[in-house]
């Protein structure tokens, strides 16, 4: 609708009558229109002005009207689920802010490829037994549709932690085991290891979370049959088998004897290669652990991808490499790739992507590469956006936890977020000075409620492994808190900082979306991928 | 200088910076003085990628002959890794890729931490420092002397001033490290001395870090359920505090933890 016109009907609409040519003008900076009497007032606000602020409302409110709302059950083909581990609101936030100003902008305005997603609602997040919860409770409320305890991937709360006596007839099927016996193609994507508690829940079942090879596994749990996360993705035996794995974690793949290009050895004391088992078990399959050679991979003539980037987790975007045997694939690359692979089929697919350490940043104190982490993610959703449609592709975007990360003070309009906070004087005018606390001291926008806290390290060596947790105020009046090694400040000192406990988002478009609504438990994820693609029926048809 | 007492253990370990701070060891607990043992060389046999070198550090005006040692510093190297053994709580590894691991024998449990790890503590360091116990740096900028024998070994002297303090270094060109080295200023000195040097294989140093059950640091606030970690999350890994040293159980290091101060 042409916007000219749109503020003119609204004006009359609402009876408002035309003031001054100084009215609003938005960005352009140029007069507004004329009002709906056709003449200039002299003072107050001309409302029929291209003001972009309400301009803008206006054209999210239509565009909003105008969504279609698709409630057929097994109306989506595909299904892409994408997790932020520890991606908590404050984070999208300020992600969205940097990334602006990463653009030259101010921040405030500007929004993540998933932000614009017509559905959200909120998740609570927590775990069977736990108020906060961890990766391996809520992704497998994610993709099983049933809460769990802390630590436990893929069974009921039955079992009891670490104990796989305790396991029997706790599992539970996942969402991508569902799509695999019901003829669809299935993906995993993460730049954590891939064995990590989060893509773990997909393929696995397990009662602890750390039995990520077979080294991991106490002897009670061999005694017991109980089988290391990495040899159950070989295990996998739903339909065609997982298709796309690609992520960190090489090492819980490889023997102990083996060293990898990167110089690491393997963890597993069985002696198995499972990424030669995975090229031997599938028809073409491939293998490749760097960026180069996962370029090199061809989507049409490859079924079953496995990549592993890493001897454990993927590195940060932000420290991200990309050439040599070190060279890694950015997430949205991975993406892109994976979804070439997955849609050749005609049935669909299922695939379950996560930004893993967006975590292990916060976990850190170190909101810079937490916040990178969170961009790379946006990044690889645009990718999934443009190629799939919304028309047969449910896609959802939320976080398993929160960080006690926030987002304080009064800093003016385009403050940098990772910087110092400058606030405005009374008159609305940004100052040049810092804010400074009743100490007089300067303070960052974002911070930690807990966690290392501000280390400051004059000089090199190992001064600075186990220096000092410090908590409380620093002085930061010559510090470059905008530098990506900064460690934001914390109020109550602890080794590592925490996960929180509060609601993540749920941003979601396509068939099924609009059954994100609301607060809603975080199983509910499964339930609404299961209506929107009829996994259930699907996989009790095809047996 | 707020990590005083950090630096004053950890210089003793490396040499990183000259500074009055970091020669600071008033606030250490006293260590037994131990009698200097007999030099220890495998003369015949040594290499400077594949070496277990042992180096007694004393401090103040010992006169030769009669010095008394406050702690021992075992540097273990063999290719590409180095191990810094100071203690029986905890010792430390890094290999040439930055990869850096910290080691805790009682526990058999270690902590890995990634280059991209260190990056987002904002940690640095000098690998050719930590492979070669004194900074090249450093030893660029001292003036050159005569070489001498010492034990089986042609030591080059070097001598200078940095920040004010006083270095004399007797330099082993041919296994790339010290000696000899003496920091200080007046009767505030410490000195490093090699006390032996043996060949060591590769199968014997990778039994010095074998069975270790290891996490990733970036794991660490993932598992806050384990026994061990959740110490590590609320106290730290061995926390420094202002009254001294503590171990991963929250106790005080002091002088019954033997001549180590760390």
């Amino acid at each position: 609708m042409n916007k000219k016109l749109l503020v003119l009907s609204m004006a009359a609409i609402l009876g408002l009558t035309a003031c001054g040519s100084d009215g609003d003008s938005g960005a352009n900076g140029n007069d507004g229109n004329n009002g709906g009497d056709g003449s200039n007032g002299s003072n107050g606000k001309d409302w029929t002005a291209v003001n972009e602020w309400y301009i803008d409302g206006q054209r999210r409110v239509t565009k909003a009207a105008d969504t279609v709302v698709n409630n057929q059950a097994g109306a989506a083909k595909n299904i892409i689920l994408f997790v932020g581990d520890g991606m908590g609101i404050s984070t999208v936030t300020a992600a969205r802010i940097l990334e602006g100003q990463l653009k030259g902008d101010t921040g405030e305005e500007n929004s993540l490829s998933f932000e614009t997603l017509p559905h959200i609602g909120l998740a609570k997040t927590y775990n069977v037994d736990g108020q906060t919860p961890d990766s391996a409770g809520t992704m497998t409320a994610m993709v099983t549709g049933v809460k769990t305890d802390v630590g436990v991937i893929s069974q009921a709360e039955g079992v009891s932690r670490g104990n796989c006596a305790s396991t029997s007839g706790q599992d539970l099927m996942t969402s991508l085991e569902l799509a695999s016996v019901a003829g669809l193609s299935t993906g995993v994507v993460s730049t954590a290891r891939i064995t990590h508690a989060t893509p773990a829940a997909t393929y696995a079942h397990s009662p602890e979370r750390n039995w990520e090879s077979d080294a991991d596994l106490p002897a009670e749990a061999i005694t017991n049959g109980c089988k290391d996360i990495a040899a159950q993705l070989l295990d996998y035996s739903y339909g065609s088998g997982v298709n796309v794995v690609m992520g960190g974690g090489r090492r819980a793949f490889i023997p102990d004897t083996v060293t990898d290009a990167e110089g690491k050895t393997g963890k597993r004391k069985d002696g198995r290669d499972l990424t030669a088992e995975w090229t031997a078990k599938y028809s073409n399959a491939a293998y490749v652990e760097d960026r180069d050679s996962f370029l090199a991979l061809d989507p049409t003539t490859t079924d079953h991808a496995l990549g592993l980037f890493n001897s454990s987790h993927m590195e940060y975007d932000y420290d991200r490499t990309t050439e040599g045997v070190t060279g890694e694939p950015s997430l949205a690359e991975m993406t892109a790739k994976t979804i070439d692979i997955l849609k050749k089929n005609d049935k669909g697919f299922v695939l379950i992507i996560e930004a893993g350490r967006i975590d292990h940043a916060h976990h850190a104190g170190n909101a810079a590469r937490a916040l990178h982490d969170t961009i790379a993610l946006s990044e690889a959703v645009r990718v999934a956006m443009e190629k799939t449609s919304s028309k047969d592709t449910l896609l959802m975007v939320t976080a398993d936890h929160s960080h006690v990360f926030t987002i304080a003070g009064y800093p003016t309009r385009g403050n940098p977020i990772l910087g110092l906070v400058k606030g405005n004087d009374s008159a609305g005018v940004p100052v040049i000075t810092n804010s400074t606390d009743s100490n007089g001291l300067p303070y960052t926008t974002v911070g930690y409620t807990n966690g290392r806290g501000f280390a400051e390290l004059s000089t090199g060596g190992d001064e600075r492994y186990g220096y000092p947790i410090q908590a409380g105020r620093v002085d930061l009046n010559y510090v470059d808190t905008l530098n990506a090694g900064f460690h934001q400040e914390a109020l109550i000192p602890l080794e590592s900082e925490t996960h929180a406990g509060e609601d993540v988002g749920i941003f979601a478009s396509g068939p099924g979306a609009h059954l994100i609504q609301g607060t809603v438990e975080q199983n509910h994820i499964f339930h609404v991928m299961n209506h929107a693609a009829n996994l259930v029926v699907k996989a009790q048809a095809a047996q | 200088m707020k990590y005083t007492l950090l630096n004053a253990v950890l210089s003793a370990v490396i040499i990183l910076s000259i500074s009055h701070a970091s020669l600071a060891h008033s606030d250490i607990p006293a260590p037994k003085p131990q009698q200097m043992p007999a030099p220890s060389f495998e003369c015949a046999s040594l290499s400077p990628s594949n070496i277990d070198a042992r180096y007694a550090v004393f401090s103040s005006q010992s006169q030769p002959g009669y010095e008394v040692s406050d702690r021992e510093i075992r540097l273990i190297k063999s290719q590409n890794r180095v191990i810094y053994k100071k203690s029986p709580i905890a010792f430390e590894a890094w290999d040439r890729n930055g990869e850096y691991v910290r080691y805790f024998p009682q526990e058999l449990r270690s902590i890995t931490y990634r280059p991209s790890d260190l990056r987002s503590l904002n940690m640095s360091y000098d690998l050719e420092q930590l492979f070669h116990l004194v900074s090249p740096k450093l030893k660029s900028q001292l003036r050159p002397a005569e070489s001498i024998e010492r034990s089986c070994f042609t030591v080059n002297q070097y001598q200078g001033q940095q920040d004010g303090q006083e270095i004399e270094l007797e330099w082993i060109a041919s296994l790339s490290l010290p000696y000899r080295l003496t920091i200080g200023q007046g009767q505030q000195r410490t000195t490093y001395r090699l006390i032996s040097a043996n060949n060591i294989n590769a199968d014997e140093f990778n039994a010095l870090t074998r069975d270790y059950n290891d996490l990733d640091f970036a794991d660490v606030g993932d598992s806050e359920s384990d026994p061990f970690i959740a110490k590590m999350i609320t106290q730290g890994f061995i926390q420094h505090g202002n009254s001294g040293f503590y171990d991963s159980n929250g106790n005080q290091l002091s002088e019954g933890h033997g001549s180590h101060g760390h």
